[in-house]
């Protein structure tokens, strides 16, 4: 793959009306966006989508528009200023779905002065988009002369939709549904397609994180990024889903791994053993990731992915059980599921981070003492609790990618053991979120969003 | 390089220019085409430069920007668009890519071909291309390629359906001729 744009639900709406509001004439619309190459792919994370005023046209016709130089200037100034990259949008209302000849010249002599103007520092790209909805586009340098397809759109919501482009000639590729029929009864051979080709980051790889890895490779999830520094101990195996006392001292990662291997040999699985920290930069494998699975239970991990969640537009499922116990009399146990997706909600909008336990988690691991209220504590664990909580965080996961059950998906769901229930607590009503809403927090890749609070 | 000189680069290349030239003579040393805009880059801004503004420093960075022209202006012949049009419907808009070859010649693309489902199970779902030029439906239609994910990949430079008249049927009837040969076969 040589480009994907990601941007969410609602940036995309703003797309689709910026360019096919009036169907009598080509309209225009800019979208900036975070550049990252990531495994060779070059993803644009989208920050910003801009209608073209009026003023800044020479001409828009049914089948031609022309943008002034000074038109075209400001906007350059922006993305040079804020190191983003440009993807010029363009309607074509008539019969033709893709690029014109018009459209390659222009950018055969624009482009490379773009480039240029900009330092070479990132690519621009240019996209087309008919009247249907359908997109094409493509992006130049920094590091080709000539203009590189992009290949899919993805829109980032409640579904996620994989948009192929019209460049994209893999698209309608068919995989082999028989070993799938029954689910694919459920959510339709796209559906599993989708699923096959949405590449899923599991953190953590424990109590929780193996049952999630389990699952996917059952519905057929080819691509995998699983993430745990924690090796296998005996206390682990009451509840580590494929490992047996032979894998007692091996990496999580690899006994998940074979786990996974067992039941689809056709999945590709990479592995990380190292700690996600705010000091150091992501897992590249993270980054072109569709989905994370948060299976550590922990706040800081919370904080980190939720960062990375907002900058990189990865919605996150996070996972948690816990049980309160004394002597074999059970007081509390349950689990929680919190869908965050940016553009909607984040962890921090969900009330998922809890800044006082965060301390004594920092606190506790200064002190090099574990990171339960300052005491190294053994919390109880059971299998049937964290397959129960992780299978509903699996069934929003396919709701999520497929559409199947409409997408309605309620962004918290919680699960009391002692009860039985499944419940929905009402979500949090202050919305005005320092991560996502006041510094419009989504989309800035590489920059962090500390840096940016800084500025 | 003389004292009366000053080094600036137009679009990053380099160029001697004399310190006491006028706006318009500066554009003609740089040979700029009428109608572009002209661009300083200064201290990171991007400011254009008019006769009012213009004062020439060693070592500045100018661009010349013209403007950006965009658009399906080479559109489909009308009976190609009318075609394609109702061809999209039968089929559904996902299965039928077009793809410009050159301003006078179009490949189009026929995903999840053939229809049926006996010579899908001979051929598979596969994709047909063919192209069509700008006279369309005066020349034949050309290209014919069958690529098929059962390895019954078939070319033809040349095709024309019997009983396909491409001045009165339209494109819809050139694949149900194409299944039929296909059938045949």
């Amino acid at each position: 793959m040589a480009g994907m744009i990601k941007i969410v639900k609602d940036d995309f709406k703003r797309l689709k009306t910026a360019l096919l509001s009036d169907s009598s004439v080509e309209q225009g619309a800019v979208l900036f966006a975070s550049h990252c190459l990531v495994n060779g792919c070059n993803i644009f994370l989208v920050k910003e989508i801009q209608p073209i005023p009026d003023q800044d046209m020479v001409f828009k016709h049914a089948v031609a528009r022309k943008l002034k130089a000074s038109g075209l200037m400001k906007l350059t100034q922006k993305a040079l200023e804020e190191g983003l990259s440009l993807i010029i949008a363009h309607s074509h209302p008539g019969s033709l779905s893709t690029f014109s000849g018009t459209d390659d010249q222009n950018e055969k002599e624009m482009m490379p002065r773009l480039l240029m103007i900009t330092d070479n520092n990132v690519p621009h790209g240019t996209l087309v988009m008919n009247s249907n909805g359908r997109v094409d586009a493509r992006f130049w340098g920094p590091y080709s002369k000539s203009p590189q397809p992009i290949d899919w759109i993805n829109i980032v919501g409640r579904p996620m939709i994989n948009l192929p482009t019209l460049s994209n000639e893999s698209y309608p590729e068919r995989i082999n549904i028989d070993l799938f029929d029954r689910q694919v009864k459920m959510f339709g051979s796209e559906g599993q397609k989708l699923l096959s080709e949405t590449k899923v980051t599991i953190i953590g790889a424990g109590g929780t994180g193996s049952v999630v890895g389990i699952q996917l490779a059952y519905l057929g999830v080819e691509k995998l990024f699983l993430i745990d520094h924690d090796i296998v101990d005996y206390s682990n195996l009451n509840r580590l889903l494929g490992a047996t006392k032979k894998d007692i001292g091996r990496n999580k990662i690899d006994v998940l791994s074979d786990a996974i291997l067992n039941i689809n040999p056709q999945a590709k699985i990479e592995k990380s053993l190292e700690k996600i920290s705010e000091k150091n930069d992501p897992p590249v494998h993270l980054i072109d990731s569709c989905i994370i699975f948060l299976c550590t239970d922990n706040m800081s991990s919370r904080v980190i992915v939720n960062d990375l969640s907002l900058r990189f537009l990865i919605p996150v499922i996070d996972v948690g059980v816990g049980i309160q116990a004394d002597k074999g009399r059970v007081s509390a146990a349950g689990g929680s599921i919190y869908l965050s997706v940016p553009g909607e909600l984040c962890l921090q909008c969900l009330n998922r981070i809890n800044p006082d336990m965060l301390y004594q988690e920092i606190m506790a691991a200064e002190n090099h003492i574990g990171y339960v209220l300052g005491e190294k504590v053994e919390s109880p664990a059971v299998i049937s609790l964290n397959s129960t909580v992780a299978s509903q965080a699996v069934n929003i996961f396919i709701d999520l990618v497929t559409g199947c059950l409409g997408s309605k998906t309620d962004q918290i769901k919680c699960f009391d053991m002692i009860q039985g229930n499944i419940y929905t607590p009402s979500l949090p009503e202050d919305f005005d979120c320092r991560y996502c809403k006041k510094l419009k927090g989504i989309g800035h890749g590489y920059y962090s969003l500390s840096n940016i609070g800084q500025k | 390089m003389g004292k009366n000189t000053v080094p600036v680069f137009l679009n990053r290349e380099k160029f001697n220019v004399l310190k006491e030239v006028s706006y318009l003579e500066f554009r003609n040393i740089l040979k700029m085409p009428e109608g572009r805009a002209l661009y300083l880059r200064d201290r990171g801004k991007l400011l254009e430069v008019t006769e009012d503004n213009f004062s020439l420093r060693p070592g500045q960075h100018y661009f010349d920007v013209p403007d950006w022209i965009e658009g399906e202006a080479l559109s489909l012949p009308p009976l190609l668009a009318e075609d394609l049009s109702s061809l999209k419907k039968d089929f559904s808009e996902e299965r039928i890519k077009i793809r410009e070859l050159s301003g006078n010649e179009w490949e189009i693309l026929v995903y999840d071909f053939p229809t049926t489902p006996e010579l899908q199970k001979i051929y598979g779902k596969g994709v047909l291309k063919f192209k069509v030029s700008k006279t369309y439906p005066q020349t034949p239609i050309k290209g014919l390629y069958f690529d098929s994910p059962k390895k019954m990949n078939f070319k033809k430079s040349c095709f024309s359906c019997k009983q396909w008249d491409p001045q009165r049927n339209g494109l819809f009837m050139y694949l149900c001729g194409v299944q039929k040969w296909m059938e045949a076969k």
